[in-house]
């Protein structure tokens, strides 16, 4: 009976050693602007809604295009409910625009992702 | 990476915890552990195991931390702002916990103590698992959090409640071998694990309508599966659980010796459906999928028999349209489905010839007791081709390819394919005993299978990924139901030719699903 108590153990170790990744957690449910839009003036704001709560302080969000302009933006932590995000937005140029996110969320999961949209000339 | 060690973390969190609040009740009301005397050597023993799963809680927790901390790190260490999050609060308060648990139990199994000192402890073990809660989806919801929390720390309660005290009955009939009190023991125990699993499966019941919000979520989506899956291997928990309850009532002859084997399996079942839970708390919750949500005409078009296919598209051409090995992954091209359809097939083919050699052995064909060896050549060809793009077939490196998870966990299935093959071969060839080499078959099996339920790769949209994974949840089940067949086979010798045939009839139904396995 002992024995077996050990394999359970090395049963349990061996699954611990080769476990697997999961599918994200926190989920962008929608966004101002919309991923895949095509903009006739530049967006002055920057919104994305989640599934569940994020924390704010520590949520990433910038804008970056293929010409490798990087526009890091800063989160207000304050503003919205606890599912959103939102970002004032530099003027931007024509062309095509990649929002890239980072989020904590409140259960401790972090979860990234991104989404285009399109500034018309 | 992270996401592949945070998983890890939360899975060995949960049995940890389990055996800490297991254990307690398990001391207090099934040993009958009496405040003011002195502990009797079967409740020291608990005691010690709840002292060491405690402050493994809190090494896992503050593990935890550390690897959300480094994610979130943006060119510094943003220590303060994460110490005021909810996460990092209640992580801390575990840690605490975990200590003081941790240093109560060793006290209480060193000499005897008081009602306060007891009461701390069981307070201490009870809000170590309800905290558990707080690291959940519950608290991050946005409707009805304080409804899911209750609901959330009920039902780990209850199952910490449950499969830690199997755990401690596992440890005491192991420790105790036999003696007159044994019946009483398993009794009591009977009797609050009757409880326990009333009260985890009607709170589970009330969070899954929560999170899953109709049927077609529960086909459609990963959580939803994910959720079929721990109900389908709850069952067969409950199912060996009722055949121990008549054991104990009836207490016929030989009921000692079944009843200790099954309570084995349960825990092993256990342990796999609480790694399925760390899972299912980084998926996120099928009613928030909408989307992304599969039809339940296209699941079942991924159970639909197909011609499998018998030749492989070229592997040059696969590197050239798939996106580098260590980019992230945005889109998926027809040749890598059918470079992973062809894959599975072949797969299937090598374990469909194990399960028939198998039968044949069972019906006294001596010659295909060999079947074993044709593991080394699933475990080769799964090895040449499973990462087209990584070393020896594609431009990634061997240890650089060992970065990705995708890739590591590939080579640890390799891994644990050919220890199986070898180990298996020896002892059907008597070159090893059964005793305790047999053993490692069924462990083998059993974490394959868990380790299935809870694979997943890294793709660009939720759906796609769903649709490739969704065979992976009856392998997986299969897989754990075959090790715990052979268990039983070797450890319970007069148990009939049932679990011998469950788990050749398991291994044949996996080739059979992986021959037809299709991607699109």
């Amino acid at each position: 009976m002992i024995a077996s108590w050990r394999w359970l153990l090395v049963a349990g170790l061996a699954a611990v050693a080769v476990a697997a990744p999961a599918a994200a957690h926190s989920l962008l449910l929608e966004s101002v602007p919309a991923a895949g839009a095509t903009l006739s003036t530049p967006p002055r704001e920057l919104m994305l809604r989640f599934n569940n709560r994020v924390e704010k302080s520590l949520s990433r969000l910038r804008v970056v295009n293929d010409q490798g302009v990087d526009h890091p933006l800063v989160i207000a932590v304050g503003r919205g409910s606890a599912d959103r995000l939102t970002a004032a937005v530099p003027p931007l140029p024509p062309g095509r625009w990649q929002v890239q996110w980072q989020v904590l969320s409140t259960d401790g999961h972090v979860v990234s992702g991104r989404f285009e949209f399109r500034l018309a000339p | 990476m992270a996401g592949f060690v945070d998983v890890l973390l939360r899975g060995a969190i949960l049995v940890l915890a389990s055996l800490v609040l297991g254990g307690v009740v398990w001391t207090r009301l099934i040993l009958r552990a009496a405040p003011g005397a002195a502990p009797a050597p079967a409740t020291a023993l608990a005691l010690r195991v709840v002292a060491g799963c405690a402050w493994l809680v809190a090494l896992a927790q503050s593990a935890t931390m550390l690897v959300a901390l480094t994610e979130v790190r943006a060119g510094h260490w943003p220590i303060a702002e994460f110490l005021e999050t909810t996460f990092a609060l209640t992580a801390l308060a575990r840690v605490a916990l975990g200590v003081v648990v941790g240093v109560l139990a060793l006290r209480l199994a060193r000499r005897a103590a008081g009602s306060i000192a007891w009461l701390a402890l069981a307070t201490g073990a009870f809000a170590l698992v309800a905290a558990s809660a707080v690291l959940s989806h519950a608290v991050a919801r946005v409707e009805s959090r304080a409804l899911l929390l209750l609901l959330d720390a009920t039902h780990q309660l209850a199952a910490a409640a449950w499969i830690g005290g199997l755990g401690h009955l596992v440890l005491y009939a192991g420790w105790r071998k036999s003696g007159d009190d044994d019946a009483v023991v398993v009794r009591r125990f009977s009797g609050l694990a009757f409880g326990a699993v009333g009260v985890l499966v009607v709170a589970g019941g009330v969070l899954t309508w929560q999170y899953v919000g109709e049927w077609a979520a529960l086909v459609g989506t990963a959580y939803g599966v994910m959720v079929l899956s721990k109900v389908i291997v709850l069952l067969a928990i409950l199912a060996l659980a009722a055949l121990n309850f008549r054991a104990v009532r009836g207490a016929s002859a030989g009921a000692d010796v079944r009843l200790r084997r099954f309570v084995e399996v349960e825990l092993g079942l256990g342990i796999t459906v609480l790694f399925a839970a760390a899972s299912l708390t980084s998926l996120p919750p099928a009613i928030d999928v909408t989307t992304d949500r599969a039809t339940v005409a296209e699941v079942a078009g991924r159970f639909v028999p197909a011609p499998p296919r018998l030749t492989s598209p070229p592997v040059a051409e696969l590197i050239a349209r798939a996106e580098p090995l260590m980019a992230p992954v945005t889109r998926r091209e027809p040749i890598e489905r059918a470079w992973s359809e062809y894959n599975h097939h072949w797969a299937g083919f090598f374990v469909l010839t194990m399960g028939l050699l198998a039968a044949l052995e069972r019906l006294g064909v001596r010659a295909a007791r060999h079947w074993p060896l044709v593991l080394l050549g699933l475990a080769t060809f799964l090895f040449l081709r499973n990462d087209p793009r990584a070393w020896p077939l594609g431009p990634a490196g061997f240890w650089e390819s060992f970065m990705l998870p995708d890739v590591l966990q590939h080579r640890a299935f390799v891994v644990l394919i050919v220890a199986f093959a070898v180990f298996e071969w020896m002892v059907r060839t008597e070159r090893l005993p059964r005793q305790p080499w047999g053993h490692v078959f069924p462990l083998l099996c059993a974490v394959g299978g868990g380790l299935l339920l809870t694979h997943s790769h890294a793709m660009f949209n939720l759906k796609d990924e769903f649709l490739a994974e969704v065979t992976h949840a009856p392998l997986g089940i299969l897989g754990a139901f075959a090790g715990w067949g052979r268990w039983l086979e070797l450890r319970l010798p007069g148990s009939g030719r049932g679990p011998g045939w469950l788990w050749t009839l398991c291994l044949i139904a996996v080739g059979l699903i992986l021959v037809v396995y299709r991607e699109a």
